[in-house]
Parts: structure tokens; sequence; C-alpha cells
């Protein structure tokens, strides 16, 4: 219970962080400064995180990081939740041809490694911007997810209640939206609660490559890149970055083990 | 003649959302040695828990055992010992053998390794010799071809014969109560038969005494030598199992043999209990079963305590304390 | 004599390459089985596991097909039924199964899962349909106030009652009862099974009941058909066949119910190979390997025994089954009433 209490908490803290990050933020986030006396100046009590080598207010700019990054991996997730869970409906009630189709669909896309697809995409796109950062990673994190349904739903479709509505004659889409999805909605919320937290990961990682949203948005794996190389003299532009990836990604991978963890007693 | 088994007490209870479950509630009963005791009951009446609460199975938390029970199996109190003694009292001492015989049994683990395993917990042996023994008890357990069912996996084997392992597996260290829960519940009726009958032939066999517990009036009728009726966490009667059938002293015994299904005798039962068990949590103030029983009258609004029915029997009712309701 | 209301013939359905689940063995397969239920009556169909009972059950309600056979539900056959006509059959079949707690949605209230069934076949909706539901809960004996409640807060006496009342709420002719009282308690068998004769008594409802448990069947059935590994080995009038079984099998199966009473317990009929299988033949009689009959011989193993006619409408698939065995006299028929 107590891992589900910190993590729900801690999601909202960042829910809300992030939405109310205009309100919060000292300064707009693309504002320099004072390039010559605030450049990647130390943490101070006018600037708690620091600032950065254009002198732009880091607090400011995590803060505005974080809608992106939140922004993006809940829309990416619940793309790949609607993808993934209509193909794994379709897969687990209908079966037979129709399943083995869409699961061989489904084996052949994941094959391919999702971080070298997406480096292609992006690569070739010309200008990122984040709703279409959101479509890339949604389209291609379904995949899991569909899986994961079309065995929820194959083990649903064989549960009593459900051959009860068969035999009592309730059609097909009615038994999934009344029976199967209310009883299988505890996992795919799991995972999808999981997804949040890798996707987060998963867009740092490219706007630290380069590929992401362009500068200067605030996003916190360009942060980070900008970072790396006065590491050793002005360690908080990435430790702030760094540290608001973290706590995100902890926050998330808490929530979804707490809500596990509470749902499993519950099962019928 | 001292009781193998003796039950003084024992009182368990949960903590639950809705409240304390009282679930076992001053249970008290001997097992002499060789001697079949049946525990007879319906779900939620607190016999499981009793025959867990013998080798200190619940898990406590969310269980608690009242500190005023006693368990006293061969002179020793069970609840006071420490983990060694426990350890070689499970098995040993006590064996257990449960209803659904594939949930106890390990899927990736041979037959011949689970018995392994416990004959050499009970007994030094090297393998050679403990898989000699192995086969041995198969073969006491009826299995016909102990060979090849050593090497097999529980998921090759049938509900009986699985169960006919378990069997096994208690018996290795050769204990000398037997305590068996709901052991054919799950079986079909001929194999059902053909596990009772290797149960009491085992039992004669090996000088064993057998703590039976099951909700089948008709099992215990054929198995037992004395009979417990549970209802509501409570003992409420107990007699030599030919007589409590044959004239049942409570009227909860009476209903249930009344209500039984049977293929002697009239061929509609009535249900004559009517309406259902409350939950553990709140039982009726006063009799436990009063709200349910067609012969209450005002006295039962004082629980009754267990109280002398005829020769070596008792019943918790107040019917026979000689009132002028008593038939 | 009018005819039937359900006709079997011939039915056959095998599960090849089933392996069993965690939860229990394969589904068994049915080889050859025909029996008729009559309007009005009810017929047993009693087994143990691997009999095919379950198999069976779901056939008749369209919930699987056939590999081969035929079934008349009134007259006409369910096989090819599609679309309108399937639905209007499953109007007149329904089924009550033998979980009380996983044939109900544990998230959905069960005045609610009552309800489903009128409004998906369009017999009534809003008020009206509530008012259904309240007198359906009246007639199984629930409080209607029980309506709003949640699975997991009523007994599993009461969950199959509300089993019943979902299956009664399109009003049908027939009733499949797979196994309906096997998971309640004794006091709560007996309640429910007095409510099943009463309901039938009523609404003029025909059973087809499935049970492993004689002493059950006995107060259900007017007719039982007893099934072995899928096959049909004797169907008789309950009285006739509990007091003179023809077949092995049947004996032994009469012989394993434990008795309350000590003068009612015969010597147990111990069948072959105990502790073993039962291992599936290819020729000959199914229930040869464990037969115990002292008469069992070589044309048992080679030739499949066809159902004899041993009285009025009494056969069993027996060689021997015109033949009472000597020594073993039937079962004293019970005198008490």
């Amino acid at each position: 219970m107590t891992r589900l209490r910190v993590g729900l908490v801690f999601v909202l803290a960042l829910v809300v962080l992030a939405l109310l990050a205009p309100l919060l933020a000292p300064h707009p986030p693309h504002l320099q400064l004072d390039l010559a006396a605030l450049r990647a100046a130390p943490p101070s009590a006018a600037h708690p995180l620091g600032t950065d080598l254009f002198s732009r207010d880091l607090l400011s700019r995590v803060l505005h990081g974080a809608r992106i990054s939140l922004a993006i991996a809940g829309l990416a997730v619940v793309m790949a939740v609607l993808l993934g869970g209509t193909v794994g409906i379709l897969s687990g009630w209908l079966g037979g041809a129709v399943d083995a189709v869409l699961m061989r669909a489904v084996d052949a896309a994941m094959a391919i490694p999702r971080l070298f697809v997406v480096l292609v995409v992006l690569a070739l796109w010309e200008h990122v911007t984040v709703p279409a950062m959101i479509v890339i990673l949604g389209a291609t994190g379904w995949f899991g997810i569909s899986r994961l349904v079309r065995a929820e739903v194959r083990n649903a479709r064989a549960r009593g209640w459900v051959v009860a509505a068969r035999a009592a004659g309730v059609p097909g889409p009615r038994i999934v939206l009344r029976h199967v999805l209310p009883n299988i909605a505890g996992p795919v919320i799991v995972a999808a609660t999981m997804g949040i937290g890798q996707v987060v990961l998963l867009e740092a990682g490219l706007s630290y490559l380069g590929v992401g949203i362009p500068q200067p948005a605030p996003s916190w794996g360009s942060i980070i890149a900008d970072g790396q190389a006065v590491l050793r003299t002005a360690p908080w532009i990435v430790a702030s970055a760094g540290g608001a990836l973290v706590a995100t990604v902890l926050a998330f991978t808490l929530l979804g083990d707490g809500l596990r963890a509470w749902l499993d007693p519950r099962a019928p | 003649m001292t009781a193998l088994l003796d039950v003084r007490h024992l009182s368990v209870t949960f903590t639950t959302r809705a409240g304390v479950a009282r679930a076992a509630d001053d249970v008290s009963f001997t097992v002499a040695p060789g001697e079949t005791v049946a525990l007879v009951g319906e779900s939620g009446c607190g016999k499981t828990v009793t025959a867990l609460a013998l080798l200190r199975l619940l898990a406590e938390p969310p269980a608690r055992v009242d500190p005023a029970s006693r368990i006293l199996f061969d002179g020793a109190d069970v609840l006071a010992l420490e983990s060694a003694a426990l350890r070689r009292l499970r098995g040993g001492g006590i064996g257990m053998v449960f209803q659904e015989p594939a949930a106890n049994l390990n899927p990736v683990l041979s037959i011949g390794a689970h018995l392994v395993e416990t004959i050499r917990a009970h007994a030094s042996l090297s393998r050679g010799a403990a898989r000699a023994r192995a086969r041995e008890l198969l073969a006491m357990v009826g299995l016909p071809e102990p060979d090849r069912h050593l090497r097999q996996y529980p998921h090759e084997l049938s509900g009986g014969m699985q169960q006919r392992v378990l069997l096994a597996l208690a018996l290795a260290g050769e204990p000398k109560l037997l305590v068996a829960d709901e052991p054919t519940t799950a079986l079909d009726v001929t194999t059902q038969a053909e596990i009772l009958e290797l149960l009491d032939s085992l039992r004669r066999q090996l000088g064993m005494a057998m703590l039976l517990i099951t909700h089948n009036l008709a099992i215990a009728a054929t198995v037992a030598d004395r009979v417990a009726v549970m209802y509501g966490g409570r003992i409420v009667e107990t007699a030599p199992a030919a007589r409590l059938f044959a004239a049942p002293a409570h009227p909860y015994t009476e209903g249930l043999l009344r209500a039984a299904p049977r293929l002697d005798g009239p061929d509609r039962p009535t249900p004559a209990i009517p309406g259902g068990v409350p939950p553990a949590t709140a039982w009726p103030t006063g009799c436990r079963f009063r709200p349910r029983c067609a012969r209450a009258f005002d006295r039962c609004a004082e629980e009754p305590p267990l109280m002398a029915a005829g020769e070596g029997r008792e019943t918790r009712c107040w019917l026979a304390a000689g009132t002028p309701e008593a038939s | 004599m009018s005819a039937p209301l359900l006709l079997v013939e011939g039915l056959r359905k095998a599960y090849p390459g089933a392996r069993g689940n965690v939860a229990g063995e394969p589904p068994a397969a049915v080889e050859d089985v025909s029996f008729v239920v009559n309007r009005g009556e009810t017929l047993a169909l009693v087994g143990e596991s691997g009999a095919g009972k379950s198999t069976i059950a779901r056939c008749v309600v369209r919930l699987e097909d056939p590999d081969a056979g035929r079934i008349r539900f009134d007259g006409g056959e369910i096989g090819g039924l599609r679309g309108r006509a399937l639905r209007a059959f499953r109007r007149r079949v329904q089924i009550v199964f033998q979980d009380p707690h996983g044939s109900l949605n544990p998230r959905m209230r069960v005045g609610a899962a009552v309800r489903e069934p009128i409004e998906v076949h369009g017999l009534a909706r809003g008020a009206e349909a509530d008012a259904r539901v309240a007198g359906l809960f009246a007639e199984v004996g629930l409080d209607p106030d029980y309506r709003a409640r949640f699975p997991h807060e009523l007994s599993g006496g009461q969950r199959q009652r509300v089993g019943i009342a979902r299956a009664l709420a399109v009003g049908p002719d027939l009733l499949v009862l797979d196994e309906p009282v096997s998971a309640l308690d004794v006091s709560v068998q007996a309640q429910v099974l007095a409510l099943l004769r009463d309901l039938q008594a009523r609404r003029g409802l025909t059973y087809l009941f499935i049970a492993h448990d004689l002493a059950v069947v006995r107060q259900m059935a007017d007719r039982i058909a007893v099934l072995y590994r899928g096959r049909i080995v004797e169907e008789a009038p309950a009285a006739s066949l509990l007091v003179d079984p023809r077949h092995p099998y049947t004996r032994a199966l009469l012989s394993a119910v434990p008795r309350l009473e000590p003068d009612a317990r015969q010597a147990r009929v111990r069948l072959r190979e105990p502790g073993g299988e039962g291992t599936a033949v290819t020729q000959g009689c199914p229930f040869a390997p464990r037969c115990p009959d002292p008469r069992r011989d070589d044309r048992c193993l080679r030739e499949l025994p066809a159902a004899l006619e041993v009285g009025p409408s009494h056969r069993a698939a027996c060689h021997f089954a015109g033949k009472p065995v000597s020594g073993v006299a039937p079962s004293r028929p019970d005198v008490r009433g």
C-alpha cells in the first residue's frame, strides 16, 4: 500500500508541477538572463538549480521540460493503449485467422528494435514537433500492449460469466464492453503506467542524441546533452535535468508497481 | 488411556477489514491412539482452521491463536514447541493431507524427488535407501507401478493418483496421527471410495490415529469411530459415530441429516435448515444456531456450554438439559 | 405421445491436441451419444470426470458445435442456426452453471446481470425490465433489495439463485443444469434443489440435469443416463436404475457412494486397476479394462457392446446386461417414505 501511496503522491506532484510550470517558473525558460555574470552559475538563492551555458534559469527549464516529457509520454502511451488494445481485443476475441494474421504482424514489428525505427524516422523528419513525437512514439509502442490485451481477453473469454453471457445470447461487442474490458483494465493500467516511465526515458534519450524536440525547447535530454561538456566544472546542469528524469521514472515505476500489488488480491 | 491429541480451548481469530472474525472459538476435543475422529461441518464452521492450527500452519498475522489455547500431542504442547521440534512434528508425529492434490505438488519436481526429500527430512538415509523406501510407500498407497511413478511428474497422474502420492508423503515420516482435510472432495466417487478404504486399511496396518475433516456426513458415518460436529466456530456435538447418526442430539446435526441427499432413506430430503451461515465477524449472541433453529426457546438467548447427552456424548444445546421441549 | 423436446442423436465431439490447463484436465470427448428429453421431465446425465457431461451440455446450448450427430430442439435442428434464429433458440434453452462464483461478473451488480438477457432479447426495457427482475428475484427466493449487490456480497447459495434467475429471465422451456449444486454446502443444496423442483412444477420446465452425485440426482431425476468416457452405458427411469442396475459401471458407482445407514451399506464393487488411470481403449467396451464383472471375457475387449433393452425404457450397453449377475441381488427398494 505504501508503494502505491508514495507513487501516487509523487506522480500527482509531478503532474501538478508540469501543469503549473508557466506559473511556477521564476523566469521564462528561453530567457538568457545575463550572459556575462550568470553563465553556468552554480545553484544559489536566486537560481535554486543554477543556470546553464546560456545563462538560462535551470529551474524554469526543468519545469517546462516536465511539461514536454509528461505530455509526450502520457499521450504516446494513450495512443499505444488504444492501438494495442484494439488489436489485442480483435485478436483475442475473434481468434482464428484474424488472430494469426494480427499476431504474426506484431511479431514482425517487434523483431525490429524500436530505437532503430524511431531514429530513422526522426532523422528523416524535417521539424520534429511535440505532436509528431507523440505519434511516432505511440505508433512504435503498442505491440507489447496488444499481446498483453490479447492474453487477457483470451483468459476472460473462458471465465464463467463470459461463457454465461454467450449462452444467454448477448452479442459479442456488448460482452467485450461490459464483461471483458472492466475485468482486464487492471493489468493494462499497470502496463500503461510503467510504460509512461519508459517513454519519458526514451524521449529524453532522443533529445540527448539531438533528434528529439529541437532546441531551444527545454527537453530534459537536451539539457543533459548541453551540460555534458561541462560536467566537471558545472555538474549542476546535468544533475538538474538528470535528477528530474530519475525522479519521474521512479515515480511512475512506483505507481505502476503499487497498482499491480493493489489490484492483485482483488482479482476475482 | 491418555489421548494422543488433546485440543483444549483452541481459539483462532482473524483480523479482517470487516472486523475480527472468530473462526474457531474455544474448541476442545481429543483423539485417542488408533482412533478415527471425524470433524464435520459446512463451510465457515472453523474445521479447516482448526486442522491448520494443529501444526501451526496458520499465518499469524492475519490469524491469531489465542494464548489460552493448548494443543497437546503425545504430551507436548505444540503451540510452545521451538522450531526444530516443530519441524520434526510436522510429518513425523502428525502427517497432513489436503483437499486439492494438484495444488500441493510442485509441478517441476518428479514424484520421486518429492518423496526422497520428505523421507530424508525425517530419517538420515542415503539417497538409494530413501528411494527404496519411496518405492515401498508408493506400493503401500496402492499405486500399481511404483518405479514408473517415481520418475513421473505430477501432471502425468490423475487426481486420485496424486492424492495417493500425497498420502505417501504424509506417511513418509511414520506419523502417529494423520490429519486429512477433505481428502476426497475433489475426487470422483469411485476414486473416493478407494481412497477411503485405503485410509482405513493403512490406519489399521500402521496403528495410526486419524482426524478426518469433511462436510460429507456419509463419509464420516462410514469411516469414523467418533464424530464432532462444528457450527459457528464451535463444537456443537460429539458422539460415537453410529449413535450420532442414529439419534442426533443437536438440532443442527438433525437438520443436516434431514437435508443431506441420500441413496438410502427418503428421496425428497426436506430443506430443514432455513437461512444461511452468518459471517464469522458477527456470530449471533446466545446460541449461535438459534436464528435458524426450529426448536429454539427463551433459554437459547444464553449460549449453552457443552453438556453431557448420554454416554460418551456431549451437545451444546439446552434441550439436553432436560426441558419440557426435549422429546 | 408427443415429440420429445430435446433429441440428441449420435453426438460426437473430440478435442484433439487439447492439453489440460493449470485448472484441470482437458474437456472430455464424447462418442455416439443419443438420448431424448420429454417435455416436463428431468433427465439426469451422471458420470465422473472424463465422462463428457459438460461437453454434452455445451453442445446442447450451442456453446460448441459437435463433430458429428444431430441435436433437435422442439423438432428443429439447432446445428445450422445463425443470427436471429439462434437468438430465438437461446430464449428457449438456457443453462445454469456449476460455479456460482465464476459465472457472475464480479464487477456487475447481480440485478444488472439478471436484467441483461431481458434487454438483449428485447423483452422489456427500463422500468418494466426492472419490475421483471424484481419478480424473478422473488421467485427464486431472494430479497429484491439484493439486486444492488455485487456477487462477492452474496453467499454461494444466493449466487446460485441469481444464476437461476438469470437463466429464467428469458422464459426458457428447457434448462440445462450443469452440476448446479456441487459447489454448495449440504443445507444449501437442499434449499436450491427444492427451489428447482418448485420452479419446474410452476413453470412447466424441462430439465437436463448434469451431476456426478447419484444421491442428488435421485431427488431430481425422472430418468437417468450414466456416462462413462464419453458413452452412455446405461439409461433408465430413476427408480429402475437405482434398484436394478444392469451395467457393471452403474453398479460400481452405486456401491461407491458412502451410506449413512449401516444397513444400507453394501460390499463395494471394486474396479480393476485400482489406483490406475483407466486406459482409453480403441476397440471393445470402453469400461472393459476396469470392469469388475466376473463374466468379463475376450468379447468385451474386442466388441463394443450395443445398447440392450433390459426393461421398459431401460437400456444398458453391456454384453451381459440381459442377465442379472447371479448372487448379486438388486438393492432392496427403500421402504421408508
